[in-house]
């Protein structure tokens, strides 16, 4: 659970470093009356950009917590392994 | 746009969506091909369920709306939107799988041990059912007006009348086939008439930079105002207007506007020629409306502090997506812990698809539609930008399948959130459970947001669902995250957690309704509550946690668990409230017809 | 003293108690006032206070019941302070003088050796601690003492100490009562453990019969069976868990059906309808199987050229809604009542009597089986189970743990699954 934890942190915290920081940087973007290019910028990250990055993320946990998970079940003691004998096929 | 084909759109939509709920079941005859269809719902399939069921009028109608009226920063909603299921996924979805809970108030049950939690976390998904219920009906109300011309009400009346008996009688039986189809509607009423657009908009000898400011009408525009509003004008105009301006009646004369404030009386029709800028409109209570900086990310909108109404809005919608009642309900249909997980994954990728459309009618609405900007039903640009842009019997033909998508939207939504709100009233909250009182609860679970809904009369549409979302996030959230993720959580910790976090959100979304504080900070503070309300719920929950140490439920490890492991050790433990079969309580044994089935 | 004594015992007592309470309800009611005398209020209040500290005494000695039944007895004396022990440890405490916690476990102690009531005077350099005197009295179940109910206060202790004993002796009874609870609910999961593993007898033998027919001519099929077969009993005499998913015992109900199909051949035809999203329920374990049973064998065995079978599961929200039907001769619904009452002599029935009990159990009175028959009519059996009960949980398929819950821990040594 202790490593399950961690690991949602970690994942959450990428969430935060990625998106949760972006108000901050478009604050510091030029004025768009003087550089309107910052403000295509900020269409492709929000408009676009975040969500391929969001799926990204979530699979890399996925995969992630499904090692910790498998870890965890082998320490139980090879319950995977009868498991998978003794169940149907 | 015209009636016929959008009439002929809803209908089928809602035809469509009662068959497919109909024929959700699947019926076999031989028994054994039985188990290779239909073992449990394929991840897929239930992701897009969710899917279907989560993107609701507020994603279909509001943001484009939003973003058309304020602006790129309303490009946060869909993502925050999409960022609460990661969220959901790494904390939320394999555990609360796992607790075999069906609803938060379950949650709260299995993990507390406590019949008051349950109670509380039961009357918080009530309200937020029925914050959330609002704009829905909202949307039903606008897209209705629009396609067949009726009054405001008459959308919110028509989803009762068809949500109602649907949920009331069980009817939607295959539900997850119904918001699977739901979903591919959706998708598909924006995706095809967004490559049409875009063609058009190609073909424009004048793609004109949206990004301009102010917009200007592109050609001759006539203009009927609804409402009476105010109107600022930064550089002279012309226009020809019949009805009352600033008070004096006009009769087809031309007009001419001085930079200002004008007041434009309800009934107006004004006419713009071609290239004029168009005019601001001012809310009623003064403010400076968000259009001006249409452009900038932050700098501007709605109110004076726009990094903390940003993070108001991230916070929100990042943290609430947890605490929506029909969304957890349908993580139950998947087989187990893993599944929910890869079906959140795709349900991410599936919602993440969808958003790309809605910014794209918003940044054409601007274009070609800026008349809405002025009289303030930006919710409408999906609506009439097929007709605005590609015209003709196609263009008809693409703003009735949008109109199908929109009443997808709508009713996928409310028939969820009607279902899990009825579900905790009957169950939890009316006097003496039972399954006769799920028709009630149904009829109350409907009544209450459609009385408020006409009785309230605007609210923007994606703003309420956000209020909705802040009062989930402020509540639910913490709940969920100290629950599965913290031993030291008690009964009483989590009560005062969730009235302390839940409870100063509601006020604030009521205050913001009623609206007695109208400017300034406080305003700010009380339209974004999230920011400050949901630190509010962590602590007050952990504090009372801390102060009540000895009340930590017996049986937190055991449930622990069984939230966290694959493969559960602890077996199940035996029924809590085991007691001998009572032999003076037969079954019921009936003849067939005799009696009301039940 | 035993349990049946104790309770012989005790039932005058509450009857003079039950008869005087609806005395004095039905003068209350009467009036429109209570205006008793004063001897009458204090029987009232008495009768009263004892009964509201009764529930939580009838769930066992526990520090939660414990507590809440010492802030519902401490009006019955007036005295500071009232503690509930256990044998070696403080469960309860209410009122002041907190502090004196180890004198009152000190007399306990003194008690339990000589398992008599024990007064006790206590010293305190507070003078205004309003605890002087103290009264241990045991609390007895089937002739051990369990604990001691603690009386503390300024007064006289001769008097304190009899009230003490007599209050004690109530207790004691209240939580014989819960053990006597507990023993029948013990019971009736031992007979439900032992009921439901049970196929029929005939089943068994029918099965085999109809594999055997097929050796010869189809030897393929027969091994498809015989595989079924183990397969059915092996989920059938399964011991770990009460519960299993919808998906589960519906793929029982599949082998069970395929081998009864083995017998009847085209005679029989199935109809499922299945909404996937009732698959993950948590159902009790064996429940559909016996009703499928039971309409094959209304539906079929009974002389009836061609039957038909339906079973239906749907999603209600919060619960799923499982109909087995069958278009069979049906039956009188007296003479059903009776079968299920056990009348008509006691093998017939048991299979739905029993299914009934366990979701009678599990889920409350609302949701036993409900039968719709008649002559000629067919029958058709509902189930509704929620889909989330609090302590219901599903075990995972296969799952190589034994039982180890509280409740099941006796019924027996963890079964081996070593290979």
């Amino acid at each position: 659970m202790r490593r399950q934890l961690a690991l949602s942190l970690k994942t959450f915290g990428m969430l935060v470093v990625l998106l949760g920081l972006l108000p901050l940087a478009f604050t510091a973007l030029p004025d768009p009356a003087v550089r309107p290019g910052g403000t295509l910028v900020v269409w492709a990250v929000l408009g676009v950009a975040a969500y391929p990055a969001l799926v990204v993320i979530g699979r890399w946990y996925v995969v992630r917590a499904e090692r910790v998970e498998g870890d965890t079940a082998d320490r139980a003691g090879g319950d995977t392994a009868d498991r998978a004998e003794g169940g149907r096929r | 746009m015209n009636q016929t084909y959008g009439i002929a759109a809803v209908s089928a939509a809602v035809v469509g969506t009662l068959v497919t709920g109909s024929a959700g079941l699947r019926i076999s005859r031989t028994t054994s091909d039985f188990y290779v269809a239909s073992r449990t719902v394929p991840p897929y399939l239930n992701a897009m369920a969710i899917s279907g069921e989560y993107l609701s009028a507020a994603s279909f109608l509001g943001i484009a709306g939003l973003v058309a009226a304020q602006g790129v920063e309303m490009l946060w909603f869909p993502v925050g939107y999409a960022a609460g299921y990661l969220v959901l996924l790494v904390f939320v979805a394999a555990p609360l799988r796992r607790s075999g809970a069906y609803t938060l108030p379950d949650f709260a049950d299995a993990r507390l041990e406590s019949r008051a939690a349950r109670r509380v976390a039961g009357v918080l998904v009530v309200g937020v059912g029925w914050l959330y219920l609002l704009p829905q009906l909202q949307g039903a109300g606008l897209t209705l007006g629009l396609v067949t011309g009726a009054p405001r009400w008459f959308g919110a009346l028509l989803v009762a009348v068809v949500v109602t008996p649907a949920v009331a009688a069980g009817g939607m039986r295959g539900i997850t086939f119904v918001q699977a189809f739901q979903y591919c509607l959706k998708v598909t009423a924006l995706l095809v008439p967004a490559v049409f657009l875009l063609l058009a908009w190609h073909g424009d000898p004048r793609p004109a930079e949206a990004l301009d400011e102010p917009p200007t009408f592109r050609r001759h525009t006539q203009v009927t105002v609804e409402t009476t509003v105010r109107l600022r004008v930064e550089t002279p105009l012309r226009a020809v207007a019949t009805g009352a301006v600033d008070g004096r009646r006009h009769d087809g004369d031309r007009l001419s506007l001085d930079p200002g404030v004008h007041e434009v009386r309800a009934g107006t029709t004004l006419r713009f020629p071609a290239g004029t800028p168009v005019p601001e409109r001012e809310p009623g209570d003064g403010r400076r409306a968000g259009a001006s900086s249409w452009a900038a990310p932050l700098s501007g909108g709605r109110d004076d502090h726009p990094l903390y109404t940003t993070y108001g809005l991230i916070f929100a919608t990042f943290l609430g997506t947890m605490g929506l009642p029909h969304v957890l309900v349908r993580f139950y249909t998947n087989p187990d812990g893993r599944a929910a997980r890869h079906t959140t994954v795709i349900v991410l990728a599936l919602v993440g698809g969808f958003y790309l459309l809605p910014p794209l009618y918003g940044l054409l609405g601007r274009i070609y539609a800026p008349d809405l900007l002025l009289t303030g039903t930006t919710d409408a640009a999906v609506l009439v930008l097929p007709e605005r842009l590609v015209g003709g019997t196609l263009g008809d033909l693409l703003g009735a399948l949008i109109a199908a998508g929109a009443c997808a939207a709508f009713l996928s939504t409310a028939s969820g959130l009607v279902l899990s709100v009825a579900g905790v009233l009957g169950q939890d909250l009316l006097p003496s459970p039972g399954v006769r009182h799920f028709r009630p609860a149904t009829l109350l679970a409907v009544a209450v947001p459609v009385t408020v809904s006409v009785a309230a009369g605007e609210l923007p549409v994606a703003h309420a669902v956000g209020l909705a979302f802040a009062v989930a996030a402020s509540s639910f959230c913490p709940l969920l995250l100290l629950g599965i993720w913290w031993r030291g959580l008690t009964a009483p910790g989590a009560i005062a957690g969730l009235l302390t976090g839940g409870g100063s959100a509601l006020t604030a979304v009521a205050l913001t309704i009623a609206g007695p504080v109208t400017d300034g900070w406080p305003h700010t503070l009380l339209a974004w509550p999230a920011v400050w309300s949901v630190p509010l719920g962590f602590l007050t929950m952990i504090l009372v946690s801390l102060a009540t140490r000895d009340r930590i439920p017996p049986g937190t490890e055991a449930a622990m668990a069984r939230l966290h492991l694959p493969e559960p050790p602890v077996p199940p433990n035996p029924p809590a409230g085991t007691r001998p079969p009572r032999s003076d309580h037969p079954m019921t044994i009936r003849r067939p017809g005799a009696g009301p089935r039940t | 003293m035993n349990g049946p004594a104790l309770l012989a015992a005790a039932a005058p007592v509450f009857a003079a108690g039950l008869a005087a309470g609806h005395l004095l309800a039905r003068r209350g009611g009467r009036d429109g006032t209570h205006r008793g005398g004063p001897v009458e209020r204090a029987t009232f209040r008495t009768l009263h206070t004892a009964s509201a500290a009764a529930p939580p005494l009838r769930a066992g000695l526990t520090q939660d019941t414990a507590r809440k039944a010492v802030r519902r007895l401490r009006p019955l004396f007036g005295t500071a302070a009232l503690a509930l022990t256990a044998e070696d440890r403080l469960l309860a405490w209410d009122g002041p003088g907190r502090h004196h916690a180890d004198t009152a476990l000190g007399s306990v102690r003194r008690l339990l050796e000589s398992g008599r009531t024990q007064t006790f005077a206590v010293r305190c350099p507070d003078p205004d601690c309003s605890v002087r005197r103290g009264a241990a009295a045991p609390l007895t179940v089937d002739g051990r003492v369990l604990g001691a109910l603690v009386v503390l206060g300024a007064g006289e202790s001769v008097p304190a100490a009899r009230a003490t004993e007599e209050v004690a002796r109530w207790v004691s009874v209240q939580l014989e009562l819960a053990e006597l609870d507990r023993t029948r609910t013990g019971l009736i999961e031992a007979e439900i453990r032992a009921l439901r593993a049970q196929i029929s007898p005939h089943f068994v033998y029918n099965s085999l019969a109809a594999i055997a027919s097929f050796v010869r001519t189809d030897p393929e099929r027969a091994r498809d069976l015989l595989l079924e077969f183990a397969d059915f009993t092996r989920y059938s005499f399964r011991r770990h868990g009460d519960f299993t998913t919808l998906a589960e015992e519906l793929r029982c109900v599949e082998q069970f059906l395929e081998l009864v199909r083995a017998r009847f051949g085209q005679r029989l035809r199935v109809t499922l309808q299945i909404a996937p999203e009732v698959l993950p329920v948590a159902v009790p374990f064996l429940c559909l199987q016996p009703l499928v049973e039971n309409a094959v064998k209304h539906g079929l065995e009974e002389g009836v050229a061609r039957g038909r079978i339906g079973i239906t599961a749907q999603d209600e929200g919060a619960t799923a809604r499982i109909v087995v039907e069958d278009d069979g001769v049906g039956m009188e619904p007296d003479r059903l009542r009776r079968i299920l009452r056990g009348e008509d002599g006691p093998a017939a029935g048991v299979g739905l009597r029993n299914v009934d009990e366990r979701l009678r159990q599990v889920y409350g009175d609302d949701h036993g089986l409900v039968i719709e028959t008649g002559v000629g009519a067919g029958t058709r059996v509902t189930i509704r189970i929620p889909k989330y009960r609090p302590g219901v949980h599903s075990a995972p398929p296969g799952s190589p743990r034994p039982v180890t819950g509280p409740a099941s821990a006796a019924a027996g040594p963890p079964s081996p699954r070593r290979r």
